[in-house]
């Protein structure tokens, strides 16, 4: 009757190896796979060698300009990522040391903060969420006070640009987020609508719109004499981008918690902030911090964006330099690509692979 | 319960506050820097160019029929880069399913490659490297009646004829024919090749929920690999899927308005263009919205309504 | 009588206090008292305003406000520069943050009716220009009949090219970018057979492709934008002052006054040179200033035509011709009122 039945027994299959497969068996265990294997073996063979010497043997690792690059058959030009690394860390900011004390601390508080035992959290929790944001202020931007010259913002550029976006973004959008999520779940349906509105909103608009908005959008509803930075309106516009996704992470968060939590808490006398505050969103963040995690990765991504604008972040000062006549030639884009790749992957690699590495602990401790 | 109202009720009147600071605001901010503060600017003449629309437009045209073909292009590119990553994105998903060891690290290392670039990296680089190996005009290489040079590919089309470069009547470029800029392509590859990325994970996890279970019992009824993955595994996981399968959709629609770094004439570059022509800022940034977010409720709720009435809702 | 009396203080008191928040005192005055000239420059733009490599300011613009320092102090260094953008270069004026904005900005009536802002004259004639491959051989913009051009997303730049192909009814494919860059790039991989923008920043971008001499500017421009230093309005002395600082400079070259000659032209015979140079007259002592004003402008930076090759033209990498820039006796549009 129906094709799905068998007329007659298979041959019974061979019983399970004891062992996992060993390699030859896994690459060459039966002629699907052969096939397969030697494909890719040619295609790594075809790919591999032109790679290999454009990236490193014939590249150009030290010129003082772009003559060599420029040679017939020359390959990556890494003398030019040498020669404008500084460009593209710094921008055209005059004290390296100011930026690179700030991210020193920057880099000591995140350490700080996901190394899963370290003690003390509270005081880095209040040192990235307080501490970093006024004293990087102050350090960047000067203080005349202090004997920091102000440098403004119309020089910053390259990673600095990148990472001050990136980091600004990440600590507003967490208590954003975690508002934005308590409102959505809130009894007071004009709060909650507030919140849904402003979530569905941001959400199904273009990065790149929200850009537009923030900074030609923003001076037109505020007071003629109240003019935003260029460098903070594009910061607002992501603050609010990045929170209405951090929003809808925090709020899976928060259904995890079983709603037995917060009566216990209100049985054991807790008000309903206490509650909140110590019982239920502790749980709720911590189940959703690979979701938080891979949300940045997405935030610093998105930070290419604000070359719209007309800021010059990591990937817009590569794309300037390109144009310096020393340098320019054939292999200069693409240098300065696979360049701005390996950065990006760099950074998102290791968030997510952090990420990934935190799911397991979770997953273990759930266990 | 009247704190509740009381709380409300300040709320209410705190946005609403916020709400008329700004509409004060915008209107003298508006007045000072004599900005229109009408939709009257949609009938006016664009006089901008654009190099790729899909419904006739020239400079000539107004302000409202150019959004109309920037919005047409972003939904073009947005589609055919849709079914194309698909396409990649489920290739892609399976090669990493499979048994073979160095096929699915292969996968696993596009995906985790791919999707931690970011976009507008991607972007730059198709347009380069379209733009770079191939030839000016008067070089074009041609297969058929087909030609493809630096200012795009060209196709015999009814009505627009075969085409051709032909000095005498244009110097510069192949005149006939439907053609596909580079622009339009670096966009459809960037797209594609990125939202692949995120379609094969999204592929690779509605498979692994399929329980075990449910391929045991097919082996045990014997059906081969191929029907199993056909019949039993493919319609489960893509009931899985299809959320964030269409969330990925939407992302994709909205990653396109990235177009004007590379020079493509999508909704958002042709209203940055109008916007500072025409200093409607609000206006502008007010249809593009709507725009969006329409495109995306209309796809939610289609969504919701599918899953209500199939077969693939219930589970 | 005591009304009198206190009508006067009151009226002296307003106009104190006018003056100290106005920031409106005598720029002038101010500026002596500073010791330094405040000028705002451009960011960065070959040729009229960018830092060397020591970080010493150098260009056209530059040039203009080192003429000014060296006609109150006799000293062309007693300047400092402020990096301004596009946007904030009228505000930092009008809040009296700079003294002359020197900032290849474009004169336009709604920017002296509306903003508060004189402009002292005209010192660089430029309009919309474009960029071609030479092997093109291009004789005018209508030669681009039928081509692709790269633009940058700007306020005017795409309509006047648009409203160009209108009136002369011809057609060319736009490319549009966000970013002068991109279209640059984009130019020069081929995609284009012409990049449009400012003449004076197109010569400095021919300098950032890689073989510059096979690309040339067309000499047919689509607008007018003339660049002019500019000053607040209400301070008429210092107008005045920047103002024939800059007529100076033409009218040193028209007389063949450079910075080399200078010292052994203040012999000269010739009364024009004379009375320019204050051999005789006092002709600064009007504008505040002494009375060998000029001489100390032209040994300091030279004349205009000086300034000009120095920066812009055949002395310099950009090789701008002198086109409208050079004096009307040679064809083009200077034309100084004189010293006298």
């Amino acid at each position: 009757m129906s094709d799905f039945l068998r007329a007659e027994f298979l041959s019974p299959l061979p019983p399970p190896p004891a062992r996992g497969k060993s390699w030859r068996e896994k690459l060459f265990g039966d002629a699907r796979a052969t096939a397969i294997t030697l494909g890719l073996l040619v295609a790594a063979g075809l790919l591999l060698p032109p790679a290999v010497r454009y990236l490193f043997i014939d590249a150009v690792w030290t010129a003082p300009d772009g003559a060599l690059c420029r040679a017939p058959g020359a390959g990556a030009c890494w003398a030019y990522v040498a020669a404008k690394l500084p460009f593209f860390i710094y921008g055209a900011y005059p004290q390296p040391w100011r930026v690179n004390t700030a991210f020193l601390l920057a880099l000591v508080l995140i350490v700080w903060l996901l190394r899963p035992r370290a003690k003390y959290k509270n005081y880095a929790l209040g040192g990235f969420f307080i501490g970093l944001p006024v004293v990087g202020f102050i350090l960047l931007h000067g203080a005349p006070a202090l004997g920091l010259p102000v440098v403004g913002t119309n020089l910053w550029g390259g990673a600095l640009v990148s990472l001050i976006m990136a980091l600004a973004g990440m600590t507003a959008a967490l208590p954003g987020g975690v508002a934005l999520a308590l409102g959505r779940r809130s009894k007071l349906p004009a709060l909650r609508w507030l919140c849904v509105g402003t979530i569905e909103f941001v959400r199904g608009a273009p990065l790149i719109a929200v850009l537009f908005m923030a900074n030609v959008l923003l001076p037109l509803f505020l007071p003629p004499d109240w003019a935003p930075d260029r460098l903070l309106r594009p910061l607002f516009g992501i603050a609010l981008f990045a929170s209405a996704y951090m929003a809808e992470v925090v709020r899976g968060g928060l259904a995890a918690v079983p709603l037995g939590q917060s009566e216990a808490a209100a049985a054991l006398g807790f008000s309903r902030w206490q509650g909140l505050r110590l019982i239920v969103l502790p749980q709720a963040l911590g189940a959703v911090v690979p979701g938080i995690v891979n949300n940045f990765v997405a935030l610093f991504k998105d930070t290419t964006l604000v070359a719209i604008v007309g800021l010059f972040d990591f990937l817009h000062a590569i794309e300037t330099a390109r144009l310096d006549p020393a340098w320019a030639g054939p292999q200069i884009a693409l240098t300065g690509y696979i360049f701005a790749a390996a950065f990006y992957l760099g950074f998102c690699l290791a968030m997510s692979s952090y990420a990934r590495a935190l799911e397991g602990r979770l997953a273990e401790a759930r266990r | 319960m009247n704190r509740r109202v009381a709380l409300q009720a300040l709320l209410l009147l705190l946005v609403a506050g916020v709400f008329v600071a700004a509409f004060l605001n915008a209107r003298a901010n508006l007045e000072a820097r004599n900005m229109p503060t009408s939709f009257a600017f949609l009938w006016q003449t664009a006089g901008f160019g654009m190099n790729q629309s899909v419904i006739p437009y020239t400079p000539l045209d107004s302000y409202g029929r150019a959004l109309l073909a920037g919005a047409l292009n972003t939904l073009i590119v947005s589609v055919v880069a849709s079914a194309l990553a698909t396409l990649v994105g489920f290739a892609v998903g399976f090669s990493r399913l499979s048994s073979h060891w160095g096929l699915s690290r292969l996968a696993a290392l596009y995906v985790e490659t791919l999707r931690n670039i970011p976009l507008l990296l991607h972007l730059l680089f198709w347009y380069i490297v379209l733009l770079t190996p191939l030839p000016a005009p008067e070089h074009s290489l041609s297969l058929g009646g087909v030609l493809l040079n630096n200012r795009g590919l060209y196709f015999p089309f009814p009505g627009l004829g075969w085409p051709l470069f032909d000095p005498a009547r244009n110097a510069f470029n192949v005149e006939g024919g439907l053609r596909l800029a580079p622009e339009a392509a670096a966009m459809i590859l960037g797209l594609t090749f990125y939202t692949a990325s995120y379609i094969a994970e999204i592929l690779r996890a509605g498979v692994q929920a399929v329980p075990r279970g449910q391929i045991e019992a097919a082996s045990a009824l014997g059906l081969s690999a191929a029907q199993t993955r056909r019949l039993v595994v493919l319609p489960q996981a893509l009931r899985v899927a299809l959320p964030p399968l269409i969330s990925q959709y939407l992302a994709l629609t909205k990653n396109s308005s990235l177009a004007a770094f590379i020079g493509f004439a999508d909704l958002m570059q042709v209203s940055g263009t109008i916007l500072n022509q025409t200093g409607a800022a609000l206006q502008t940034l007010g249809v593009d919205m709507a725009l969006y977010l329409g495109l995306s409720m209309l796809t939610l709720a289609l969504m919701r309504r599918f899953e209500r009435g199939s077969e693939w809702g219930a589970r | 009588m005591v009304l009198v009396v206190k009508k006067i203080v009151l009226a002296l008191g307003l106009a104190l206090f006018l003056a100290g928040v106005g920031a409106r005192a005598d720029t002038l005055d101010q500026v002596r008292a500073r010791g330094a000239l405040v000028c705002g420059v451009n960011i960065g733009l070959a040729g009229f305003g960018l830092p060397d490599d020591r970080g010493s300011w150098r260009g056209f613009d530059i040039d203009y406000c080192r003429a000014v320092a060296a006609a109150i102090f006799g000293d062309a260094q007693k300047v400092r520069f402020t990096p301004l953008s596009g946007k904030d270069r009228f505000t930092a004026l009008q809040s009296g943050e700079i003294d002359i904005l020197s900032r290849n900005t474009t004169w336009t009536q709604s920017r002296e009716a509306g903003q508060g802002l004189l402009f002292v004259g005209i010192n660089y004639f430029d309009g919309q220009a474009f960029l071609a491959r030479k092997a093109r051989n291009l004789k005018s913009v209508r030669d681009l009949k039928g081509a692709s051009i790269c633009v940058q997303q700007g306020t005017t730049t795409e309509l006047n090219l648009a409203d160009y192909f209108r009136k002369t009814g011809i057609s060319a494919e736009t490319v549009v970018f966000t970013g002068g860059d991109e279209a640059l790039k984009a130019y020069e991989s081929g995609r284009c057979d012409a990049y449009t923008t400012d003449g004076s920043a197109l010569y400095a971008q021919r300098l950032k492709l890689s073989a510059p001499d096979d690309h040339e500017v067309l000499a047919e421009t689509l607008s007018k934008e003339p660049f002019g230093p500019v000053v607040r309005q209400g301070d008429d002395r210092w107008f005045n002052l920047v103002k024939w600082t800059h007529f100076a400079l033409l009218d040193a070259e028209e007389l063949g006054v450079t910075s080399a000659n200078v010292e052994s032209l203040r012999e000269s015979q010739n009364p024009e040179i004379r009375r320019l140079l204050g051999a005789d007259n006092d002709f600064g002592a009007g504008l505040g200033l002494s009375k060998d004003w000029v001489a100390r402008i032209v040994k300091a930076v030279g004349n205009y035509g000086e300034i000009f090759s120095r920066n812009l033209g055949e002395g310099s990498p950009l090789k701008i011709p002198r086109g409208l820039n050079a004096q009307w006796r040679d064809g083009g549009l200077h034309y100084a009122p004189p010293v006298r």
